[in-house]
């Protein structure tokens, strides 16, 4: 919805330049930011008052180009052409000037009003690049501002520049591909100076976290320690929150209020049993907060790339599948930036085999009930195991379904010190998403689950969820689940976390799980959790994002047969040797 | 050669720990091969990311052992220690702190 009387500001920049990072630095947001290209997939918008005046920031996702090849290119070129904002702020990255320039010289063409934010001049510095603003602004004939935008440091200096844009006055001879390559590679040499070549802390890690050999084992050593750190260092605060719902759920039963059955072991039972593993969820973010600020996550990216090209994906699928362990809603979106159809369409289907954090209080669940001990071991075989799902069938698809060459180019960012502050906003925004639908699927659902698992006979044995479960039952006995547990998966559609939440209504206390199946059917049961259907809200977006319910469909039905058969082997030969 | 030295300690204490937690094992391994790795080719980068590695293993182990503590002590139980041998990887702060032999990404 366009708000008139402003002026309304584009922001448009190569991807990880730091637009989103400059739209928090002006208008006091806290805007998902990450060191890691493709962090913004959708436009977000943010006011400030500069001057006495509205300001209307519009933050496009990052691109290369207008020329539309990918579905962020195509909503920037959009939004700029039918829109026509009133002011461009073209945001470049000082230590890649000259690749940067290719898209401003093709926002000089519009004709609109711009503002160069010459933004990372840090990392252009620390590179031993000096670059001449005063110069590229006399050649493009537009205000250029120097920006830190992640320290805040030439802000106050941009936000003054913004009422002096002006339409840039540079012509390119011919406007095609090669003339606008040359233009740059002119512009950039006029501007900037290196000074003698030093080995940066960038080369030195660099030669080691891309190592041909060393590369992906210091990925796995890395992922375990995200693990460990996700499950056993969290621990404590886990027990406390359990211990917290138990004597709340306890006290209102014993208090003889109305409805203190429903809100005792229906709403506190049910959303305390999810809410326990908040602390899990949030040192898993914290961990990956710091590897994706950081930068190394863009370096596992290349080093997995080879091997991504092996199962015909790119390295710019590795981007979703990785978003994929926070959520596969944002996940599935964030699949826009692949340029090729056929690649994309692969990505968005094995999304949902990797391990989002809604499984998690599943795995710390069963784990810790079975495989006390081993239970980090066990969690990390899980996330192994949905990657090995993911890229057996992203090959299976690209080899049948989808045949086709597949290419990638990744551009790798500078290393970053993460800072607290970035590390906590970006916990925050992805654990605010899980509480949000505590206080909303999860406690509604604790009121159906509760309901249905008490009536209408007043016992479990004689409810609705258990005539349900035993209904759905037999196609489950191969795998020898009891109801209970195929009534949790029959919820988990709603939300993966739904199924720890039933099971804490229908078991009452959860340390009874281990009654309910053998080890073997209890490592079935974690991997069927891992693999089958998608929640609801991944099928809704695999729709929109797709355009097909044929797709859609086919995400249901390969889902849940590959679960099904990959937990029948896995209970079948675990039976056979334990 | 002191790195040469620590490789070898990290060899060892990974032998130690796979029987107790093989993925640990695992990590120690690495630390071990990288040292030896930037020993043998005589760059400082190997030894720089190989430091970097121990001492945040270190300080998860650190933290393992807190979060044990404060768990017992909340449930009311008896504190077992159990030594992690991963707290080593602080002796790789030496090479940290001495970052400047390695920055040119040799061994000075």
């Amino acid at each position: 919805m366009e708000k008139k009387g402003k002026i309304r500001v584009a922001m448009v920049g190569n991807p990880n330049v730091g637009k989103t990072a400059l739209l928090n630095a002006i208008t006091g947001g806290r805007f998902e930011i990450g060191n890691f290209p493709g962090t913004t997939v959708e436009k977000k918008e943010g006011t400030a008052v500069i001057n006495n005046t509205a300001v209307y920031f519009i933050d496009l996702p990052g691109i290369y180009s207008l020329h539309a090849y990918t579905i962020d290119e195509k909503i920037a070129r959009d939004y700029l052409v039918n829109e026509r904002p009133d002011i461009i702020l073209n945001v470049i990255n000082a230590a890649n000037l000259e690749r940067n320039l290719y898209l401003t010289l093709q926002l000089c063409e519009l004709g609109i009003p711009m503002v160069i934010a010459l933004n990372m001049m840090d990392e252009a510095k620390k590179m031993g690049l000096e670059i001449n603003s005063r110069k590229l602004e006399e050649i493009l004939g537009v205000p250029v501002v120097e920006t830190v935008a992640i320290e805040k440091i030439g802000i106050d200096s941009l936000k003054e520049k913004l009422f002096h844009a002006k339409v840039s006055r540079i012509k390119v001879k011919d406007v095609d591909i090669r003339s606008r390559i040359k233009t740059a590679s002119e512009i950039a040499s006029k501007v900037v100076t290196k000074k003698e070549i030093v080995k940066t802390w960038d080369d030195i890690l660099d030669e080691v976290f891309t190592d041909k050999y060393f590369g992906i084992p210091i990925f796995l050593a890395f992922m375990w320690i995200v693990f460990r750190f996700t499950y056993d260092v969290a621990a404590p605060l886990v027990t406390l929150i359990d211990i917290g719902f138990s004597e709340l759920s306890s006290a209102v039963l014993n208090s003889g209020l109305p409805f203190s059955d429903l809100i005792a072991n229906g709403i506190i039972t049910g959303i305390g049993s999810v809410l326990v593993f908040i602390p899990n969820i949030s040192f898993l973010f914290i961990a990956l907060a710091i590897l994706e600020l950081s930068g190394y996550m863009t370096r596992a990216v290349f080093i997995l790339n080879k091997i991504m090209l092996k199962f015909g994906l790119t390295g710019r699928s590795v981007i979703p599948l990785i978003i994929g362990f926070g959520c596969n809603v944002p996940a599935v979106m964030a699949t826009r930036g692949i340029e090729d159809d056929k690649v994309r369409l692969t990505t968005i289907i094995i999304n949902p085999f990797m391990s989002c954090s809604a499984r998690l209080p599943i795995y710390v669940l069963f784990a810790g009930a079975f495989f006390a001990g081993y239970a980090s071991l066990v969690i990390m075989f899980l996330y192994l195991f949905g990657v090995c799902v993911a890229l057996t069938s992203a090959l299976l698809i690209r080899k049948t379904v989808l045949p086709g060459e597949a290419s990638f180019i990744l551009e790798i960012p500078p290393y970053r010190i993460p800072k607290i502050k970035s590390i906590l906003d970006l916990t925050w925004i992805r654990v605010k998403h899980f509480l949000v639908k505590a206080g909303s699927i999860i406690l509604a659902m604790s009121v159906v689950v509760w309901y249905i698992t008490t009536y209408p006979g007043g016992s479990i044995e004689t409810s609705y969820a258990a005539m349900l479960g035993k209904i759905v039952q037999p196609l489950f006995s191969p795998l020898g689940w009891k109801w209970e547990l195929v009534f949790a998966l029959i919820t988990g559609f709603i939300a993966k976390e739904v199924v720890v939440e039933t099971l804490g209504i229908i078991l009452g206390d959860l340390s009874k799980l281990s009654t309910l199946a053998t080890v073997p059917q209890a490592l079935g049961f974690l991997v069927f959790s891992l693999l089958y259907i998608p929640c609801l809200a991944t099928l809704a977006v695999i729709r929109s994002e797709t355009g097909s319910w044929k797709w859609t469909a086919f995400a249901v039905v390969y889902g849940f047969s590959v679960a099904y058969v990959l937990s029948f082997i896995l209970i079948n030969i675990l039976g056979l040797l334990i | 050669m002191i790195e040469l030295a620590v490789a070898v300690l990290f060899t060892l204490t990974s032998f130690f720990e796979f029987f107790r937690s093989p993925m640990d094992s695992f990590v120690l391994a690495v630390i071990a091969a990288l040292y030896f790795k930037g020993c043998f080719s005589r760059r400082g980068s190997y030894i720089i990311v190989a430091s970097l590695l121990a001492v945040v293993f270190a300080i998860l182990t650190t933290l393992v052992i807190i979060a044990n503590y404060a768990n017992s002590l909340i449930l009311g139980e008896e504190f077992k220690f159990k030594l992690e041998l991963g707290i080593i990887g602080y002796l790789s702060l030496i090479f940290l702190k001495n970052r400047h032999r390695y920055v040119q990404g040799k061994i000075v």
